[in-house]
């Protein structure tokens, strides 16, 4: 016998395998529907069921209650606007009085302060007496002053003078006022 | 022209054939139509209804979470409202309004000036106003607005700084920037500050906080400056010989204003 004669056909294969095909179609044409029609519905309910209006019909109640107190509101905006403004102006408010008061207590008591002049933040001050000593303990300080940055920099001794008619010695310098 | 005729005797060949074959096919796979046709549809559901329900209530989420902030916000700010006390808000209210004047101050400036004078013994010359151009509304457009002040003082160095001292411990915000001392005589350049209140609709939803300790620590300080709005009433100008002849009692001597 010829071993090329085949006694089971193809075809019932091929058509058990479209079967097969077809019944898997089926399924996922079902499952597919199904899922959509599931999903469509449980979305929607859930989108109905979000209590918008509920949370804004509250909202509304307690803008009643806050518009009880509007006097009340009203001033404290009015204060945490007068705060804010107050505090940042102190934030940039230049305390000089309090930078001289500092160099004052260096001064000893023989030495006057003749002259200050401040502008733009400049100090320019003369210190007049007739102990050298002392003068050199007020540029002392002044130095230490500067170059730690402690209430003046850029230090600039400008001149020191006699004058022979009292007697005494004049100090003037130059400085930035932190 | 054969060509021609050729040529179309072929294409309703083809057409037939095109159809006989999808005769054919349909046959074959009509039971695949259906569940085919129903898959397109599913996929045509979820395009038209599924996407845009969920997006819509992703958006309905994010609303909610919203409004329901702003709920708390509201409700939160009516329970922090209740539990103050407006006699309390409205002292300090007006210590913080004579600190910072909503426009110029004239008044609460000669008065701080003559009032601070006489406790440090310094006495005022004269004086001078920059107000610059009323006409223009530059107070707005500055972050800081203020009334610049030329001062002339005569008193020791000592006693003017303490002046300036007490200024800066004084109603309204005063700063000093420039000073020129020279033989007990001094020009002090000073700035007193002023600000209007800010513009626009209070919001109910903006959130309220209880004060800060900072912010409670300003108030207590600016309270406990001196406050020369009322019951001081000294004239500016008043020298050491003035001040010797006038009336020993500083509330029997009647204000300028």
């Amino acid at each position: 016998m010829s071993n090329d004669i085949n006694l089971v056909s193809n075809k019932s294969e091929a058509l058990e395998k479209e079967q097969r095909l077809l019944r898997l179609l089926r399924i996922f044409a079902l499952l597919s529907l199904f899922t959509v029609a599931v999903l469509s519905v449980g979305i929607f309910l859930i989108n109905f069921t979000i209590p918008i209006s509920a949370v804004k019909k509250e909202q509304e109640q307690a803008l009643s209650q806050i518009s009880t107190l509007s006097k009340k509101h009203a001033i404290y905006n009015l204060t945490k606007d007068r705060l804010t403004n107050i505090s940042n102006l102190l934030k940039i408010r230049k305390d000089y009085a309090k930078s001289l008061n500092i160099i004052f207590t260096k001064i000893p008591s023989p030495l006057v302060v003749t002259d200050i002049r401040i502008e733009n933040e400049s100090l320019v001050m003369a210190i007049s007496g007739n102990s050298l000593l002392s003068i050199n303990d007020v540029i002392e300080s002044l130095v230490d002053f500067s170059t730690n940055k402690k209430i003046i920099s850029d230090l600039v001794i400008e001149s020191l003078v006699f004058n022979p008619q009292d007697g005494n010695y004049i100090l003037s310098f130059k400085a930035n006022i932190l | 022209m054969d060509l021609n005729n050729l040529s179309k005797g072929l294409n309703l060949k083809d057409l037939n054939l095109n159809a006989s074959l999808l005769s054919i096919l349909y046959r074959q796979y009509k039971e695949f139509m259906l569940p085919i046709v129903v898959v397109v549809v599913s996929i045509i559901l979820v395009v038209i209804i599924v996407i845009p329900q969920t997006q819509a209530f992703l958006q309905n989420r994010e609303e909610l979470k919203k409004e329901q902030d702003k709920l708390s916000i509201l409700k939160n700010n009516y329970s922090l409202l209740s539990g103050m006390d407006e006699a309390d808000l409205n002292v300090n209210l007006q210590a913080l309004s004579k600190a910072l004047p909503s426009n110029k101050d004239f008044i609460g400036v000669i008065n701080t000036i003559s009032y601070n004078s006489v406790r440090q013994d310094v006495s005022i010359d004269d004086f001078e106003f920059q107000v610059g151009e009323i006409s223009k509304n530059t107070a707005d457009e500055l972050e800081s607005p203020f009334l610049s002040l030329t001062l002339n003082v005569s008193g020791s160095p000592q006693s003017i700084l303490k002046f300036m001292a007490e200024l800066y411990k004084s109603m309204p915000i005063a700063q000093v920037t420039n000073i020129k001392t020279s033989a007990g005589q001094s020009t002090l350049k000073l700035q007193f500050y002023y600000k209007s209140f800010a513009k626009g609709n209070i919001s109910a939803d903006t959130i309220i906080a209880p004060l800060s300790k900072e912010e409670t620590e300003l108030v207590k300080t600016v309270s406990s400056w001196n406050d020369t709005s009322q019951g001081f009433s000294l004239p500016i100008a008043i020298s050491s010989e003035s001040q010797a002849s006038a009336s020993p009692s500083a509330t029997e001597i009647s204000s300028p204003f």
